[in-house]
C-alpha cells in the first residue's frame, strides 16, 4: 500500500477517535454539565481554597506570564529614549531641591517625582524644596489617593501650593500581588483626576493623552516592555544624581525629553524598597522576590500610553465560546474511550489534559506576544480539567434517568463483560459512584461498536 | 552605533586623534574608539537593545566590539518549547533523598567579598600524589564562565589563570605548573565578578611521604578480605584528602565484592561527591 495511504488511513482512524461521539446527545449534556458543575463552583461564595497551597500558590498567576519569564518576550526590545529614570536614593528635602533644579537646567520637556512628602520636616529644607518646586512649572508631582467607602479622596499636603500639576501613583493590585493593572484617570470629588502618568504624558505628548481618554477605560491593563534591573538588561536610561551634578552626561539625553526622579537601588537586589511584582518576573509563581520598582513600573506605563501600545483583551463571550468548543471535543475525546477502550480511559485522559494545557498556553502566549492581545484561556483549561470527572457524574445520572423515565443513552452498554471484570478489579471505587450494573447489557440505546 | 550608558572611573573617547572625557549619552561611531583607565569601567549600549560592560583596562575600537552586539535572536515559541522540555525532563528529588542537590545557599549572613562560587568543603584541602581528579566548584548564578587561578604557596602570585567553561578543571591539566612537595592554592571566579578570596590548599606529595603514611594505614591487626581492606584504605584516605588515592580503593573495593550495596553505594556518592565522571 503507498505511504501517503497509509498515512490517511491511520489519520482518518485518529481522527475519528475526537470526532465519533461528537454529535451524540450525551456529549453535549455532559459538555453542558461541565459548565453547569463551573458555573456551581463559581458560585459558592465562600473560599474553600483558603488551605490550599496550590490554589494560594496560583492566585496571582497568569499564563501570560510565562512569555515573560521564560519565552524571553521583549528581551530585544529598543531602550526607550523618551525617558529617563534619575535615582534619587535616599536624598533628603534640600537635596532633592537642588536636583530638581539640577534637571530642570536640562531643559527637559516635564519631569515626573514619585516622591510623596508627608508632613512637615525642617523648615530650611522644606523651604528649599518648596522654592525648587515653585520654579519647575514643568513638574508633576505625587498625590496619594485614599479609598474610603468607594470614594477618592486624595490628601492633603503642604507642598500643594506649589505643585500645580499631580497625579495619583496608586496602582492596582493586591497586597504583595502582581501589579497588571492602574486606572488612568479616576473621580475625585466629582471630577477627573489623572494617575500621576496620565498626568505626565498630557504635558508630553497631547495627542497621546486625548487617545488614552477617549478610550474611556477605568481600568487599563499594563503593557510591561522594558525593565530595569541590575544584569545589564536596562530598557531606560537611569542616571545617578552625581553624574548631573559633575556634568557627567550629554545634555541632548535630557533635552526635550520625560524625567521621571523616583527611588531605585540597583546595587542591592534585595532592597525591596517601593519595588513591585511584575508579570516580567522571572519567577512566575510561587515564592519570590519584587523584580521591579515603582518608577519603572510607571515609565512602562508612559512608554505603553505614548506608543498606544494597549494591551487588547479577548471579549468574555469569546473565551467562553472557546472553552465550550474546546471542551466539546475533548468530551468527545473521553467519551470515546470511557466506553470503548475504558482501560486506557485516565491514560488518554491526562495526556490529552496535559498536552491541551502546553498547547494552549503557548496560543496564549503567541498571540500576546504577536498581536498584545490576552486570550483569557483558563475557562478552557478549567473544563478540560474538569470534563473527566464529570463524565462520572454524569454517567451516574443518566443511568438513573435510564432507569427511572427510561431515557436512552449510550452510557447504558459501554462495558462488555470481559471488559467489565477487568474494570471492576482495577477500578472499583469509580464503579461504587456508577450505574452500570442495572443497565449494563440492556439493548436500549444505539449501537456505536 | 553605540552609545555610552554608564561610566565609572577614568573613560575616554577618542575621535579624530581628539580626545574627550566619556560622558552618558555619547555616540561613538564607526571611527571612534573608547578608553577605559584602570579600576574604571564604561557600560554601552549597541544599536539601542545590547548592553555590555568594558572592565578591563584599554583601549577598544569600535569595529573590535561589534561582536558584544549579537543578541538572542531565538523566537517566543522556541523559548517557551525549551522552557517546557527542560520543565519536562527535569530530575525530580526530594531533600531527604539527594541533600546536596538543594544545598546551594550560605545559610548564614555574609561579611565579606561576596562571590557565587561555592566548593564542597571536602575540596578545601587535597592531598595529591597521582592519577588525576577534578578540583570542582558549585555555582549560584547561572554562569557560563569562570575564572580559574592557581597560586604559589604565598597565595599572591598567579601561576596560572584560564577562563573555563565547566565547573571544574583536573589535577592533571596543572602537572607542568606544580612540583612535587610543593603547595600551592586554587580559586575559583564567575567570570566578571570580582576575585574570589577564598583559596583552597592543594599539595602535592611527594611519593615518599605518600608511601609511608599508606604503609603506617595499611598496617591492621584483625582479619578482613581484600575488599574490606580496600574500602578502609579508601575510607582513611579520603579523610586524609588522598581523593585521587581513595577513589582508587574505593572502586577495587566495589569490583572485589560488587554485590555489597555500602561499598557500591559509597564509591557512587564519592564520584558524585567530587564529581569524578
Amino acid at each position: 500500500m503507498a505511504l501517503h495511504h497509509h498515512i490517511a488511513r491511520h489519520t482518518k482512524r485518529y481522527v475519528s477517535h475526537v470526532t465519533k461521539y461528537l454529535y451524540e446527545r450525551d456529549t453535549f449534556f455532559a459538555t453542558i454539565a461541565v459548565f453547569v458543575f463551573l458555573i456551581l463552583l463559581g458560585m459558592i461564595p465562600l473560599n474553600f481554597y483558603v488551605l490550599n497551597p496550590m490554589k494560594l500558590a496560583l492566585k496571582d498567576f497568569d499564563f501570560n506570564d510565562i512569555a515573560y519569564a521564560k519565552a524571553h518576550k521583549n528581551e530585544n526590545i529598543k531602550i526607550d529614549r523618551r525617558i529617563v529614570i534619575v535615582n534619587t536614593g535616599h536624598l533628603d528635602r534640600a537635596e532633592l531641591g537642588f536636583l530638581i533644579e539640577t534637571v530642570n537646567a536640562y531643559k527637559p520637556k516635564v519631569i515626573g517625582l514619585d516622591i510623596y512628602f508627608d508632613g512637615k520636616r525642617e523648615p530650611e529644607k522644606d523651604s528649599i524644596l518648596r522654592e525648587a518646586f515653585r520654579k519647575t512649572k514643568n513638574l508633576v508631582g505625587v498625590s496619594v489617593a485614599d479609598t474610603l467607602d468607594h470614594h477618592i479622596t486624595i490628601r492633603k499636603n503642604n507642598f500643594d501650593s506649589v505643585i500645580t500639576k499631580r497625579g495619583y501613583a496608586n496602582l492596582i493590585g493586591e497586597d504583595i500581588g502582581t501589579i497588571r493593572y492602574y486606572a488612568p484617570f479616576d473621580e475625585v470629588d466629582g471630577k477627573k483626576y489623572p494617575q500621576i502618568t496620565s498626568a505626565i504624558v498630557k504635558e508630553y505628548d497631547h495627542a497621546a493623552y486625548e487617545r488614552l481618554e477617549k478610550r474611556h477605560k477605568e481600568v487599563e491593563s499594563i503593557n510591561y516592555t522594558r525593565a530595569v534591573n541590575n544584569e545589564d538588561k536596562k530598557k531606560y536610561q537611569v542616571v545617578e544624581p552625581d553624574v548631573l551634578y559633575n556634568d557627567g552626561i550629554d545634555s541632548n539625553i535630557l533635552k526635550d525629553k520625560i524625567v521621571l526622579l523616583g527611588y531605585l537601588n540597583l546595587e542591592n537586589e534585595f532592597d525591596i524598597e517601593d519595588k513591585k511584582f511584575t508579570p516580567m518576573n522571572h519567577k512566575f509563581y510561587g515564592k519570590q522576590h519584587p523584580d521591579m520598582f515603582g518608577i519603572v513600573v510607571q515609565a512602562n506605563i508612559i512608554s505603553m500610553v505614548l506608543d498606544g501600545n494597549y494591551i487588547k483583551k479577548m471579549p468574555k463571550w469569546s473565551a467562553w465560546a472557546v472553552a465550550i468548543l474546546i471542551g466539546w471535543i475533548h468530551m468527545s475525546l473521553f467519551i470515546r474511550y470511557y466506553l470503548e477502550s475504558h482501560i486506557w480511559f485516565h491514560l488518554v485522559a491526562k495526556l490529552a489534559q496535559l498536552f491541551s494545557v502546553i498547547f494552549f498556553a503557548y496560543v496564549g502566549i503567541f498571540v500576546f506576544d504577536k498581536f498584545e492581545v490576552k486570550l483569557d484561556m483558563k475557562y478552557t483549561l478549567y473544563v478540560i480539567a474538569l470534563a473527566v470527572d464529570v463524565i462520572y457524574f454524569y454517567e451516574a445520572f443518566v443511568g438513573w434517568l435510564h432507569r427511572k423515565y427510561k431515557y436512552q443513552t449510550i452510557f447504558g452498554h459501554h462495558h462488555n463483560p470481559l471488559e467489565h471484570a477487568t474494570h471492576h478489579t482495577n477500578d472499583n471505587h469509580k464503579h461504587e459512584t456508577t450505574t452500570h450494573e442495572p443497565t449494563t447489557h440492556e439493548p436500549t440505546t444505539h449501537e456505536h461498536h | 552605533m553605540f552609545v555610552v550608558y554608564s561610566v565609572k572611573g577614568t573613560v575616554s573617547v577618542i575621535e579624530n586623534k581628539v580626545e574627550t572625557k566619556a560622558k552618558i549619552g555619547t555616540i561613538l561611531n564607526a571611527n571612534s574608539s573608547i578608553k577605559v583607565g584602570a579600576g574604571s569601567f564604561a557600560t554601552l549600549l549597541c544599536n539601542e537593545t545590547k548592553m555590555f560592560s568594558l572592565n578591563k583596562a584599554g583601549n577598544y575600537t569600535t569595529a573590535g566590539l561589534a561582536d558584544s552586539c549579537k543578541t538572542n535572536n531565538s523566537s517566543v515559541s522556541a523559548n517557551y518549547m525549551k522552557y517546557i522540555w527542560s520543565e519536562l525532563t527535569k530530575s525530580k528529588g526530594t531533600p531527604e533523598k539527594n541533600r546536596k542537590n538543594y544545598m546551594a545557599n550560605v545559610g548564614a549572613v555574609g561579611r565579606g567579598d561576596i562571590n557565587n562560587v561555592w566548593v564542597d568543603p571536602r575540596l578545601d584541602s587535597v592531598n595529591y600524589v597521582s592519577g588525576t581528579i577534578p578540583l570542582s566548584w558549585k555555582a549560584y548564578t547561572e554562569a557560563e564562565e569562570f575564572d580559574f587561578k592557581l597560586y604559589d604557596d604565598s597565595k599572591t602570585k598567579v601561576l596560572l589563570a584560564k577562563a573555563v567553561k565547566k565547573k571544574h578543571v583536573d589535577i592533571s591539566e596543572l602537572l607542568k605548573l606544580i612540583q612535587t612537595g610543593k603547595i600551592y592554592y586554587w580559586s575559583a571566579t564567575v567570570k566578571g565578578e570580582p576575585e574570589n578570596q577564598d583559596r583552597k590548599y592543594l599539595h602535592y606529595v611527594t611519593k615518599d611521604n605518600y608511601v609511608s603514611f599508606y604503609n603506617s594505614i595499611k598496617q591492621h591487626d584483625a582479619a578482613e578480605t581484600e575488599a574490606e581492606m580496600n574500602f578502609r584504605l579508601g575510607f582513611v584516605l579520603e579523610e586524609n584528602h588522598y581523593i585521587a588515592e581513595a577513589f582508587n580503593h574505593y572502586m577495587k573495593a566495589t569490583q572485589l565484592d560488587p554485590t555489597n550495596s555500602l561499598y557500591r553505594f559509597t564509591f557512587m556518592s564519592f564520584k558524585k561527591d567530587f564529581e569524578i565522571k
